[in-house]
């Protein structure tokens, strides 16, 4: 197989993938995850919610429990989505070739 | 369709999610050098910047415990690892002493001189006050005695009489247990007690091993809730008498303390804690109060959420890695990558949400094992 067809082929892969509502909700949670990592690195910094006296950093507060969130539900939310969709999609091959 | 579909994304939350929070897991059980340097830089980090910035001296008991704690899990979690990797002694070794007689000063230990009404631990080393609060200094202490050949003699000699002090203290308590604040004793504080006894005698050559055989008995006999296997959070140490339940918190804090003085003490307090293991999907937390007994979350514990604790949970981490609970420790560590948010920058390592104070805690609990009492 030359290069191009395995790009064509990979082409034809990922739009079969993303005609999957669930595969483009992951992709769309991953962006977000990456986008709060991102924020949360900025905002956090090495201050964390907590200074080292115990005292609340309340501007940090807020911003790093949003992060935190959106770092648990991705975490187990983008691996299960793309599971979900991704098998829903194999499986339906399956069954139309078998029909 | 979907009901196969469902049962892949039940697996791949299964596998793929503890897989992705649990990745340094076994690298931290198997005691990577490289894992341990980089949070270690960057708790020397905070070191330099705490030198540089010299924040005043808090003002409120928690703040002042927070501050004086954070100084010496820095020094514990880096003598630690000077223990485990012993190259790495020379560069260490004045770090752990730096950051331990940060946490030995006059101002750090404010809050314990408000609380016993302005009554200073070291001016009063004769007397029958507990101050207990202070052994978490005087174990830090210790271990820089027995890293570092360049120790301050001075300090060594105030050290000396803190723990002659301490020894004479829990020798004359009918409990086991000296007092932290006035009418406040916890088994935890008294942990560090025991601990720093024990590593002085290892840096000194001392023999400590009465007060030690004793503490153990006593840890045994009245400060440990037998049904559940956690020790109280705090008790009266004339009586024994419980002034709050037993809990997850104090218990794993205690098993780590426990380890420097007394290995069986150590995993019999383990044992109690991996009891109250609350385990999903390959993540686990400890949680704070054993069945029958209810309560929130306060300065000790953390946020409780579903009835596991923060702090039990991350406390845990040390006596599962220094008593070989390998399955237990990924558990937990998984968890803690999940919300503490690692991340590497510039060669070192940093647990976002916690902070300093977090990162120092990490650094102790992550390397616990080489400190074990023999």
């Amino acid at each position: 197989m030359n290069r191009a067809a395995a790009w064509n082929g990979l082409r034809a892969a990922a739009r079969t993938a993303l005609g999957s509502r669930c595969v483009r909700w992951a992709l769309w949670l991953s962006l977000l995850y990456v986008v709060m990592d991102l924020l949360l690195s900025l905002e956090m910094g090495a201050r964390g919610l907590l200074s080292p006296g115990g005292a609340v950093h309340p501007d940090a507060v807020v911003i790093g429990l949003a992060c935190l969130a959106t770092r648990v539900v991705g975490r187990f939310a983008v691996p299960a989505l793309l599971a979900f969709g991704l098998a829903g999609i194999g499986l339906e091959r399956l069954v139309s070739k078998a029909l | 369709m979907r009901a196969i579909a469902a049962v892949c994304a039940v697996a791949a939350c299964g596998i793929v999610t503890p897989a992705w929070c649990g990745t340094d897991a076994d690298r931290w059980l198997d005691g990577d050098h490289g894992l341990g340097r980089a949070l270690a830089d960057e708790a020397i980090a905070f070191e330099d910047q705490d030198d540089a910035a010299q924040p005043p001296a808090a003002t409120n008991r928690f703040a002042g415990e927070w501050a004086l704690v954070t100084h010496q899990m820095t020094a514990l979690g880096l003598a630690q690892l000077c223990l485990a990797h012993p190259e790495d002694r020379a560069a260490l070794a004045p770090q752990v002493t730096r950051a331990a007689l940060k946490s030995f000063r006059k101002e750090m230990r404010r809050f314990g001189t408000d609380a016993w009404g302005g009554e200073d631990a070291m001016a009063s080393v004769g007397g029958p006050h507990g101050h207990a609060y202070l052994a978490y200094a005087a174990l830090a202490i210790g271990m820089a005695r027995l890293l570092d050949p360049a120790f301050p003699p001075d300090v060594a000699r105030q050290h000396d009489a803190l723990i002659a002090a301490y020894e004479r203290r829990l020798l004359a308590s009918p409990t086991g247990l000296i007092e932290t604040y006035p009418g406040e004793a916890y088994p935890t504080d008294t942990a560090a007690v025991a601990g720093a006894i024990a590593v002085h005698g290892r840096a000194t050559s001392t023999d400590h091993g009465k007060v030690l055989a004793r503490w153990a008995a006593m840890v045994r006999k009245v400060q440990i809730h037998a049904p559940s296997g956690f020790v109280y959070q705090r008790m009266d140490a004339t009586t024994g008498k419980a002034h709050d339940a037993p809990r997850g918190s104090g218990t794993a804090l205690a098993a780590y303390f426990a380890g420097f003085a007394d290995r069986s003490v150590a995993k019999q307090l383990a044992d109690g804690v991996f009891r109250h293991e609350a385990t999903f999907s390959g993540f686990s937390g400890i949680r704070e109060y054993a069945d029958g007994t209810t309560g929130q979350g306060d300065i000790d514990s953390g946020p409780v959420l579903l009835g596991v604790s923060v702090a039990a949970t991350g406390f845990a981490l040390a006596p599962a890695r220094a008593h070989g609970y390998r399955a237990a420790f990924e558990r937990l560590y998984r968890t803690t990558d999940l919300f503490g948010a690692p991340e590497s920058h510039g060669g070192r390592l940093r647990f976002r949400s916690g902070g300093a104070f977090g990162d120092a805690f990490l650094l102790a609990m992550l390397t616990s094992g080489p400190e074990l009492a023999p």
